[in-house]
């Protein structure tokens, strides 16, 4: 079996690689964003809770269940349960459409790299940006025709993704070992940076000074446990596949810690790389800090270039340097993704790995044509909505359920315990029984309700039904086809 | 900087980075020579064979 045979060389390899898929480009651009939104520095309480009330026991699920069943996630969810394989499929196909965009944002981060250089975006990086770069159109109703620039970048992050995942663990622990120091590193420039610049002190004041009378809304507590969700590269079925290439006798519990104290931390210190350039840019343009603040998109690709042109010295090197950061904060989460699919192609079919590598990524690139467009922003923009807020969520639930009621915590617990390096007690069954699910249900709800009460950023229904509601059914009628076609011998 | 950012960060970096430095510290030690039943300091004490 090709699975079995594709082992993690050395236990870093591994962490690594987790780390990698777990740190991606939320952890610059959300995190800090959505502390400050919500009750800055108090917003750390919140998120703590979350950490290790759910996102450190699904990680320890994820591990434990890979490792145990030593297969891609519809593999490891069959073993559990036949019926429960559809759980697997909808993991991974999520995540699969999520690269199809996610690559295309890389490929952005491409074209900025060689913008950097001479500062393209001059005074009016928002201008540059939608329409000197993106050429965007009037609405999603408008494609528009391929913007050539984006779709040649988008060709190379895939050519980069395949080499990446060429040899399985062999290539994805060695290219790790470069693409998981390097942007940390590079944060590390950026924050010092930042840190020397005038009015930093001042950016770094809204990004930790507490309001704790924003704990008493539900509402930070909800954005609490949608970041540590939405962070931590769970319920993409990477993390199954990932621990399923590890040695018989593996840790989990300590390396679940690991990987989720190292993504929550890259994020904390991200929040002052972003933050003290914002308090420069605010003093620079005598704007108050809350002014200028911003996340997402509009950050990395307005906020941060507007910054750069401004830097007394050196602008373009670190407009540079900002850009490799996020795309080697960007690669091996794209890749891992990748990874987890191809797992699950060679489970389900016994394709080889090269040519599950091939067909998989091929196909991802020529989804992501679309948002290559004029009108792609547009649709990049209700795909990512839909597939983070419909998709993984449910899927996060459903392996709770699938656990907790199917299987019995308390067997996947007493596994994952055998050879780690400290155990879990029978709180954890207690969390994924009860705890994660009862939060996951709220979070579900939660958008539903948005959903109902508001249509997601104005966009015309039949928008919404093509980009949004259809991409969530096609994963389901996906999920259900691939679950029901034949299996290899 | 208000002293209650400053208790924030201390916070921050005390549960993320302590809590991290503790599970390498922990990994750490589980790679160096077990002292158990049958050896000390990593010698063992009984002929397998």
């Amino acid at each position: 079996m090709e699975i079995a045979e594709d082992r993690w060389q050395k236990r870093s390899s591994f962490v690594l690689a987790a780390i990698g898929s777990a740190v991606g480009l939320g952890n610059v651009w959300r995190f800090p964003y959505i502390c400050y939104q919500n009750g800055g520095g108090a917003f750390l309480i919140p998120y703590f809770v979350a950490l290790f009330t759910t996102g450190i026991p699904l990680m320890i699920l994820e591990f434990g269940l890979g490792h145990m069943m030593q297969g891609s996630a519809p593999k490891s969810f069959c073993q559990v349960k036949k019926r429960a394989e559809w759980v697997g499929w909808w993991a991974i196909l999520v995540g699969f459409f999520i690269t199809t965009y996610y690559a295309v944002i890389m490929s952005w981060c491409f074209s900025y790299l060689v913008h950097s250089l001479k500062l393209s975006w001059g005074n009016s990086a928002e201008t540059f940006f939608k329409q000197g770069f993106l050429h965007l159109s009037s609405g999603p109703g408008t494609i528009g025709g391929i913007r050539w620039p984006i779709l040649l970048g988008l060709l190379l992050t895939w050519v980069f993704i395949y080499l990446c995942i060429s040899k399985g663990t062999k290539s994805v622990g060695k290219v790790v070992l470069v693409t998981v120091p390097l942007p940390m590193l590079l944060l590390a420039v950026l924050v010092v940076r930042g840190l020397t610049l005038p009015g930093a002190l001042e950016g770094l004041r809204f990004y930790l000074t507490p309001n704790f009378s924003a704990l008493k809304d539900p509402k930070v507590w909800l954005a609490a446990y949608s970041q540590i969700f939405f962070s931590l590269s769970l319920g993409f079925g990477v993390l199954i596949a990932y621990a399923s290439y590890l040695p018989r006798k593996s840790d989990i519990v300590n390396n679940a810690f690991i990987t989720s104290l190292a993504n929550c931390g890259t994020s904390f210190f991200a929040g002052f790389a972003v933050f003290s350039t914002l308090g420069y840019l605010a003093q620079a343009t005598n704007a108050g800090v809350g002014d200028v603040v911003s996340g997402g998109l509009g950050l990395a690709f307005v906020t941060y270039p507007t910054v750069i042109s401004l830097l007394p010295f050196a602008a373009s090197i670190f407009g540079v340097l900002f850009f490799l950061m996020l795309l080697t904060l960007g690669i091996d989460s794209a890749f891992s993704l990748i990874e987890a699919v191809v797992a699950g192609g060679m489970d389900r079919w016994g394709l080889n790995r090269k040519r599950a590598n091939l067909l998989f990524c091929s196909v991802a690139f020529l989804l992501g044509i679309i948002f290559t467009t004029r009108g792609g922003f547009w649709w990049l923009d209700i795909v990512d909505h839909f597939l983070n807020n419909f998709g993984l969520v449910p899927v996060c639930l459903a392996e709770c359920l699938v656990i907790g009621y199917l299987f019995g915590p308390s067997k996947l617990r007493s596994y994952a315990n055998r050879n780690s390096d400290f155990s879990i007690a029978g709180w954890w069954d207690i969390l994924i029984r009860f705890v994660s699910p009862l939060i996951l249900l709220v979070l579900l709800g939660n958008v539903i309700w948005e959903g109902i009460r508001t249509r997601y950023g104005g966009y015309p229904g039949w928008v919404l039904g093509i980009g949004g509601w259809g991409v969530i059914g096609l994963v389901i009628v996906l999920a259900i086809t691939f679950m029901f076609t034949k299996k290899r011998r | 900087m208000p002293i209650s950012a400053i208790i924030m960060l201390i916070f921050g970096c005390l549960v993320l980075y302590g809590g991290l430095g503790w599970c390498l510290w922990l990994a750490q030690r589980r790679r160096g020579p077990r002292q158990d039943k049958e050896s000390i300091n990593g010698v063992r004490l009984k002929n397998e064979e």
